[in-house]
């Protein structure tokens, strides 16, 4: 066994050499290397152990640990199975098909191509707004979003596991019949533990009352600052599991996405912008059409708005985004170069990174804004946060993290441990799921306030998974109870939740997760009451 | 004119009693007012007979009827004995939760009502109500003919807004004309005016409270404020106060408004100041005009004689009387998204002497719809220059989902991330200590009316090295509600207001300490009380303390 382990880690070690070499950083870094190794730091005699302590002095050797680690989180599943299950496949197939189509019946007809050139005058104006691209007028009234939510959540609940016979003939209704893990809530409580630990952590204090939140803070503003100065990411990773300061957040977030920017960045964002000057595309109306839909009506985001244009309009230049397709199980649209023949070499991807907007796509980038005044520095965290979560979040597939195991980690939750709005939302017909798809699609961007939203992703960051995100949405619905069994349909149920505003999202899941199996109450957010007695099993951890 | 000074001793006129006494000499009247009689409504229905005459001869007499005890008191038994019907069906509407005073059993009938706490009721059976007592008790009172009587707090509003309304309404208070009897009167800058004027003789019971001070003005006229500033520096520095000193000419610690000169009158320093700095920029703004109106920008001192010369023309002279205040542009505004903004923060005064404010947390900034930019071409796009959302709704990028208005929270989410804790920190603290020193310059000149309070408006603009300056403080800041958050917003300071500057048993009362409990302040948070030195305000001292110590550091 160990020597099967062995093995694998050393062919992960190959691969990872070999990779490495292809890697935008490697010229640098080797440069350094070698000027190191010229230094009289490192001695002949002594070669490997001198060089280590140098790099190690230098700097070069967290950067190198970095590197590795960043390589190892994009690189988790194997790349060579995309999706194992045949029928997920299918769909997502069927539903990159309809996309396409719809985009190619709305260039036919409003009449315009996909993609060309930009004359010079057109270049012009386009470079003379960049920094004011919300005064870029052009009429956008023809069109109209390609999917939203809603549309992509009806693909979904139409999926049919070929194994599953349903006794009553309906379905639909929900995603159990899925066979796929999700964890349970007493797994999920052993998964955030630090959460259950009740410990202190940031985004406690809820208007500023806890005295002793002062204190909390400061501790953390320390601890913070001294992870940052270590530059280690698997260090960062760690301290975000307990918050981040709001002064700290935006480098801890660049530094555990390894999004840090520098001139060569710099460099790479200014190609993207030449790219968009260069050909127009269809796609650009659809995102400037999604960023005046959502952030500019926004009271929250609507300062942001110019940055936002800049940041979307690049990003669907950027081709580095296409690697996420390694290990996603979707597929990027592909064009024919008009009045060429069908052939590999005359097939673009369209758009040049692969992503179609869908109606909200832009929340997505949203609160980076409240992080980052540099639209470089907002740009690369954006991306680096996108092709490690957000992608899976529309796209159908098996995948832990993917939209399909949130919805049914979801439903799962409120079946077990809600079950009175569980049986209610069956009596009145309503699939829970309408309720929380929306959050869980943009994972609550542009739901909570902007804070609250940072400090959900710092939890997503720091446990690297987005479970959490399901796991607030049951709790929000549970803390609603009362509200939503009084009244009785849909538009009922969407309006008793419309309003998020008091959520605060630490408190709510730390209460959760810590009164769970604590005091055997299995009502999510019910105070402890610690006078019923223990659950029958009696292992309750830490209670 | 007689009747006129009759008011002014002190005599409210009904119009009951105008009704009723049609020939009544003001001289009779007078007598009797001399004596310090008041009449309401309800004394005449108990002595009709009673002629002004035998009035007057009686007080005369120092004859005093033992049941005249206080005007209100009166007017409180006629109520009663008038509508005896009435009230006796109100009681039996009470409900659970109602507020009501129970009479005290062993007193003497004619005692009033008014001095007792109320009681919440919770629960009615028959004519057996439970209430529970301030104390916390729970005591359950017969109900009989006249023992609890539900106080019906009147107001009166100007303004007809919803949030207003609606807020009134919610604590069940009734609307009254400003005619008849109010407690409450929410009234703009001139019915005040008038209200406080010598020609009104109005006098304000202890039940009743006004939401403007009688000369606000010092404060909330662009000239006044600066004039009110400036004397308050130069007295501290006279007194050698450290807060007074002077670095470069200018104050270590008050240096909050923007230079800043009276026109026509201080022309001649405005030109030596220009002199210093001719690249700089200045706006000119009409002392008595607000939103906005009659702002324009200058750069070059031609232009203001231009503008000079063309007011005085012969065919306009009413332009002329018109002062104006011109201050330093302030042309390095700190910008979020390319956009130029200003902080209205709502700041509420109970009195001025000792000094009791409170800063509202929900304050918003409100942000031009256009890119700031200084180019000359530029200076007279009002879109760029003016925040004021009266301006900027004409213009055709103004949205009206967000009013261009983002929360001072959202605000200071992004300052901290962007710039950091210490200089928001410090940012934040410094906006307390501009407005604590702003009124701290009119608290002596301020008439402090015990019946009055005040929310002002404060326009604060932030320069980008994170420097806040004081531009204007409004006496009405406006009430209408743009967005949907904007009503929730406004919804709560009408809301937080009157649980602050009402005592707990929320009628208005004159002769109340004006110290709210902390659940009272809802989303206000004490700016400054001079009079109750806790432990609180102590640390905040320290904190004001250690400010000056850093500052001095620098």
């Amino acid at each position: 066994m160990a020597e099967v382990k062995d093995m694998s880690i050393h062919l992960t070690a190959e691969r990872l050499t070999t990779e490495l070499k292809d890697m935008d950083i490697y010229k640098g870094f080797y440069e350094n290397l070698q000027r190191l190794v010229a230094t009289s730091k490192v001695k002949e005699t002594d070669f490997k152990e001198t060089l280590i302590d140098a790099m190690k002095q230098t700097g070069l050797e967290t950067e190198l640990r970095n590197t590795v680690y960043h390589w190892l989180r994009s690189h988790k599943n194997p790349s060579n199975v995309k999706e194992p299950l045949v029928y997920l496949r299918k769909a997502q197939a069927q539903w990159e098909k309809r996309i396409n189509k719809s985009l190619n019946s709305m260039a036919a007809e409003i009449k315009v191509n996909l993609s060309q050139l930009r004359t010079p005058e057109e270049k012009q104006e386009m470079m003379d707004k960049w920094n004011e691209l919300s005064v870029y007028d052009i009429d956008l009234s023809q069109y109209r979003p390609v999917y939203a939510p809603k549309d992509f959540l009806e693909v979904l609940l139409w999926i049919r596991s070929p194994n599953y016979k349903p006794i009553d003939g309906l379905l639909s209704w929900e995603f159990i019949h899925l066979p796929m893990k999700v964890k349970t809530l007493r797994e999920l409580k052993k998964f955030y533990k630090e959460l259950s630990r009740g410990e202190a952590m940031m985004g406690m204090d809820i208007n500023g009352e806890n005295p002793h939140y002062q204190h909390t803070y400061n501790e953390r503003a320390l601890l913070g600052e001294r992870v940052l100065a270590c530059r280690h990411a698997p260090v960062t990773q760690e301290y975000l599991k307990k918050g981040a300061p709001r002064s700290l957040r935006a480098r801890l977030w660049a530094q555990v996405l390894g999004a840090e920017t520098g001139p060569q960045e710099e460099k790479y964002f200014q190609g993207l912008k030449a790219l968009v000057m260069q050909y127009n595309l269809m796609t650009d109306k659809l995102i400037i059409k999604d960023v005046q839909l959502t952030a500019s009506n926004d009271h929250q985001y609507f300062v942001f708005e110019d940055v936002l244009y800049q940041v979307m309009l690049c990003f669907s230049r950027d081709t580095a985004v296409l690697d996420v397709f390694q290990h996603s199980c979707a597929t990027p649209i592909h064009g024919i170069l008009k009045g060429k023949t069908p052939v590999l070499e005359n097939t673009v991807i369209y758009p040049p990174n692969g992503i179609t907007p869908y109606h909200g796509f832009t929340m997505y980038a949203t609160p980076f804004c409240y992080l980052y005044d540099d639209p470089i520095q907002l740009y690369f965290v954006f991306r680096a946060f996108y092709m490690r979560y957000w992608f899976r979040l529309h796209e159908v597939s098996s995948h832990p993290q993917g939209v399909l195991s949130m919805c049914l980690l979801f439903e799962r939750l409120l079946h077990k441990h809600e079950p009175e709005l569980w049986v209610h939302f069956k009596k009145h017909s309503v699939q829970p799921i309408r309720l929380a798809f929306k959050w869980i699609m943009r994972t609550f961007s542009g739901h909570l306030p902007p804070e609250q939203v940072l400090y959900l992703w710092d939890l997503i960051l720091g446990y690297d998974s987005m479970e959490v995100v399901p796991l607030l949405a049951v709790n929000i619905l549970s803390i609603r109870r009362e509200n939503l069994l009084s009244v009785t349909s849909l538009q009922n149920f969407e309006s008793v939740l419309a309003d998020l505003s008091s959520i605060h999202v630490i408190p709510l899941l730390q209460m959760c997760l810590v009164n769970y199996e604590s005091d055997a109450n299995l009502s999510l957010s019910c105070a402890p009451t610690g006078r019923q007695p223990k659950s029958k099993d009696g292992n309750s951890p830490k209670s | 004119m007689a009747l006129c000074r009759a008011r002014r001793k002190g005599l409210r006129v009904s119009t009951d009693w105008l009704q009723r006494f049609p020939p009544l000499t003001p001289i009779a009247l007078r007598g009797a007012w001399w004596k310090g009689l008041r009449v309401g409504s309800g004394w005449l229905r108990w002595f009709p007979p009673l002629t002004p005459i035998a009035l007057c001869g009686s007080w005369w007499k120092g004859l005093r009827h033992p049941e005249v005890v206080k005007e209100r008191d009166l007017i409180e038994k006629t109520k009663k004995s008038d509508a005896n019907q009435r009230r006796r069906a109100q009681e039996k509407q009470l409900h659970p939760g109602d507020l009501v005073l129970m009479k005290h059993q062993k007193r003497n009938k004619f005692t009033t009502n008014f001095g007792d706490t109320p009681m919440k009721v919770i629960s009615k059976v028959g004519n057996l109500v439970t209430v529970k007592e301030p104390h916390g008790n729970i005591v359950k009172r017969r109900l009989s003919n006249n023992t609890p009587s539900k106080i019906k707090v009147t107001f009166c509003s100007d303004l007809e807004k919803s949030v207003l309304t609606n807020n009134f309404e919610k604590r069940g208070w009734q609307q009254v004309t400003p005619e008849e009897d109010w407690n409450f009167y929410w009234a703009g800058i001139q019915t005040c005016r008038t209200l406080f004027s010598l020609d009104s003789g109005y006098r304000m019971g202890d039940h009743q409270t006004i939401n403007h001070f009688p000369n606000h003005y010092e404060l909330t006229r662009k000239d006044l404020l600066v004039k009110n500033i400036k004397r308050y520096r130069k007295e501290l520095e006279r007194e050698g106060n450290p807060l007074g000193q002077k670095q470069n000419g200018k104050y270590v610690y008050l240096d909050f408004i923007p230079v800043t000169f009276v026109l026509p009158a201080d022309y001649n320093m405005f030109v030596e100041e220009y002199r210093k700095n001719p690249q700089s920029t200045w706006i000119m703004k009409p002392v008595g005009k607000s939103q906005g109106a009659g702002i324009f920008l200058i750069n070059k001192l031609s232009k203001l004689k231009r503008w000079s010369r063309e007011s005085k023309a012969p065919f306009n002279p009413s332009i002329v009387k018109e002062t104006y205040v011109i201050s330093r542009y302030i042309d390095n505004p700190l910008l979020i998204g390319g956009k130029k903004f200003d902080m209205r923060l709502y700041v509420l005064v109970t009195t001025f002497r000792p000094l009791k404010a409170y800063l509202f947390k929900l304050g918003f900034c409100r942000f031009c719809t256009v890119k700031y930019d200084t180019s000359i071409q530029e200076l007279d796009n009002i879109f760029v220059h003016l925040t004021n959302v009266s301006v900027q709704r004409h213009g055709g990028d103004y949205n009206s989902l967000h009013g261009g208005k983002l929360s001072v929270d959202n605000l200071r989410l992004y300052l901290e991330s962007t710039r950091g804790k210490p200089v928001t920190d410090k940012l934040f603290e410094t906006i307390s200590w501009l407005i604590i020193h702003s009124l701290k310059s009119v608290s002596y000149i301020m008439a402090n009316d015990k019946h009055c309070f005040e929310c002002y408006g404060y326009d604060i603009i932030i320069d980008n090295n994170l420097k806040p300056w004081l531009i204007e403080v409004n006496a009405s800041p406006s009430l209408t509600s743009t967005t949907v958050n904007d009503r929730i917003l406004k919804n709560k300071l009408v809301d937080n207001i009157l649980s602050v500057v009402l005592p707990s048993s929320g009628i208005p009362d004159a002769k109340w300490s004006k110290t709210p409990s902390t659940e009272a302040l809802g989303n206000f948070e004490l700016l400054i009380d001079d009079e109750n030195v806790n432990s609180d305000s102590k640390s905040k001292n320290k904190n004001i303390k250690s400010r000056q110590k850093s500052l001095r550091k620098k």
